[in-house]
């Protein structure tokens, strides 16, 4: 029925432009439709507010609309995330979540910060499963809020607390690999110095550093799409053009992989209270916060951060296993004794 | 060793030896060809390893499709003068059938052995040539192992295929001809299926017997 409503809808305003050549009459009959249609759609939106299912463990507060799943259980599920990550239970209770298109207004805020998240790709459900994939986005969305102006742009403005090495350590050595900027090359190859620089956490960042100009020049022409004016520029010749382009917004030459790798290590290697102790901390940039949470210089955990990463990062082995070699080996001895015991020379 | 043995070996290899030192010779090279991605010197403590990881990546695609057809290359030649003279020289030796099938075996993946020390040394002499830092490793006799049980088993299907019976190649030409002719079908019907697509998975992917084939095959990783 909608659907009629919306096509009745789209043809009175189509009509609306050549109405000198229309009925009227069917002009009017279309209006009508439409409004009915606006309000249908507002009745469910009430209904919709009303219906909303709100939903608390410990200091994280949920709100979700009704019947699409459990609120306390995404709220269980969010608490335990972060708790994962060493965030206090006051600094949880600042905010409510909520998922987006759900009215705050029949909920109980009591001044908390509300943050809005989306419910993952049309799913509906009542047990812990679709209650993870809830509190996934709507931890992603806390993240955001947890993070200052200087940890927004470190990580990227957002935070994934399920991140783990595994998930991260493969993509973070593929940039390493790839080797874009001069930093990253030269941490692979073994300078803990470069790492720093890679990573992002200097205590005194210096773009010129993080983005040399013959990189900048290299990463414009390896792009693949039309120049614009100033990456002409750029790449004949004109260095200020380059550092126009790169060097704002600050950002760390390392990809996100990496960073989000570097969190794991810091939790890993120093336990879940660092993460809160940076956020806390007000100095301005990250290696300095870094020296306040860990006791370690920038310098020792990016060379400690490039050997946790790699040793244990060979996901695909060269060597054949045991297995896998002694099952070819197998396969290899068992073609041979059909081919011994052929009967070709009878044929 | 038996001196029959090594008459066949011996034979074997006459036919063969050409293609066999030039594979031999290619395989010793690559992984030197690896070397060159890096713009300053190789032993140079700041070299761009990124850059011999990206090309030892490169070059390793390449291994196992030098396995592959050097296997179809040597399982064919193997029967070619059996099937020549219709197998009379065979029969008319005082050995019994199955041992001779082993002795052609053998004297076939002589030349994949070769071709196997020829890569461990070119990837030794690479690794050693290098200077690698912590967390990036040369992996010349992991390489070198997987190639030649590589070669073998694709060595070992041709050999098999060379040997059977007209009923069984028949069945294997009917078998292929029935997978074509299911794609074919899915493809006019527009199914959502893939039967050869489905089929290469099977056979490339662990437990399959063509999974040695996939998987990493890089001289140079973390």
């Amino acid at each position: 029925m909608f659907l009629a409503l919306a096509v009745l809808a789209a043809s009175a305003h189509s009509v609306r432009g050549h109405s000198h050549q229309l009925d009227r009459q069917r002009l009017a009959r279309a209006e009508q439709l439409s409004d009915s249609l606006r309000e249908v759609d507002s009745a469910e939106a009430s209904r919709q507010q009303a219906r909303a299912d709100a939903g608390d463990d410990g200091p994280v507060r949920v709100i979700i609309s009704a019947g699409g799943g459990s609120a306390r259980l995404v709220a269980q599920d969010v608490w335990k995330t972060w708790r994962g990550f060493g965030i206090p239970d006051s600094v949880l209770s600042r905010f409510v979540l909520v998922e987006e298109g759900v009215s705050q207004r029949g909920a109980t805020i009591n001044h908390r910060k509300a943050i809005i998240f989306n419910r993952p790709g049309g799913l509906a459900g009542n047990d812990k499963r679709f209650a993870s994939f809830m509190a996934d986005n709507a931890s992603w969305s806390l993240s955001g809020a947890l993070l200052d102006s200087t940890m927004s742009l470190f990580l990227d403005d957002h935070f994934d607390p399920r991140v783990s090495a595994g998930s991260e350590n493969a993509l973070a050595i593929a940039d390493l690999k790839q080797g874009r900027w001069r930093s990253g090359r030269r941490c692979l190859s073994g300078s803990a110095a470069d790492c720093v620089v890679y990573l992002g956490i200097e205590e005194h960042p210096d773009a010129r550093v993080r983005y040399p100009i013959a990189d900048i020049r290299q990463a414009i022409i390896a792009r693949a799409v039309p120049l614009t004016n100033m990456y002409k520029s750029c790449v004949d010749g004109d260095d200020s053009a380059c550092a126009g382009i790169w060097r704002e917004g600050d950002h760390a030459p390392s990809n996100t992989s990496g960073r989000w790798s570097f969190v794991v290590f810091l939790r890993e290697r120093y336990g879940s209270q660092v993460l809160p102790s940076v956020l806390a901390d007000t100095a301005a940039s990250v290696g300095a916060r870094l020296r306040h949470a860990t006791g370690q210089s920038p310098l020792e955990l990016a060379a400690a951060w490039r050997d946790w990463l790699l040793p244990p990062a060979q996901r695909w082995p060269v060597a054949a296993g045991a297995l896998q070699a002694g099952s070819s080996l197998f396969i290899v001895m068992v073609l041979l004794f059909a081919a011994a015991r052929s009967d070709m020379w009878l044929d | 060793m038996n001196a029959m043995l090594l008459e066949v070996i011996r034979v074997q290899w006459t036919r063969v030896r050409v293609t066999a030192v030039l594979v031999t010779l290619i395989v010793f090279t690559l992984p030197l060809t690896i070397l060159r991605a890096s713009d300053g010197p190789v032993t140079d403590a700041m070299a761009d390893v990124g850059g011999w990881l990206r090309a030892a990546s490169f070059v390793g695609r390449l291994f196992p499709v030098i396995a592959a057809l050097y296997a179809l290359y040597l399982g064919a030649a193997v029967w070619l003068d059996d099937m020549r003279g219709k197998h009379v020289y065979a029969l008319t030796l005082p050995i019994s059938r199955e041992r001779y099938v082993v002795y052609r075996f053998l004297a076939g993946a002589v030349p994949v052995v070769l071709a196997s020390v020829g890569l461990l040394l070119g990837g030794a002499l690479a690794a050693l040539i290098v200077h690698l830092p912590s967390g990036v490793h040369a992996y010349p006799l992991a390489l070198a192992f997987r190639f030649l049980v590589a070669t073998l088993v694709c060595y070992s299907v041709m050999f098999a295929v060379g040997v059977t019976t007209r009923r069984a190649a028949t069945t294997l030409l009917a078998a292929i001809a029935v997978l074509l002719l299911s794609q074919l079908v899915a493809g006019v019907l527009d199914l959502s299926i893939n039967p050869i697509g489905r089929t290469i998975d099977v056979l490339t992917r662990w437990p399959g017997p063509f999974a040695i084939l996939t998987g990493n095959w890089s001289l140079f990783d973390v």
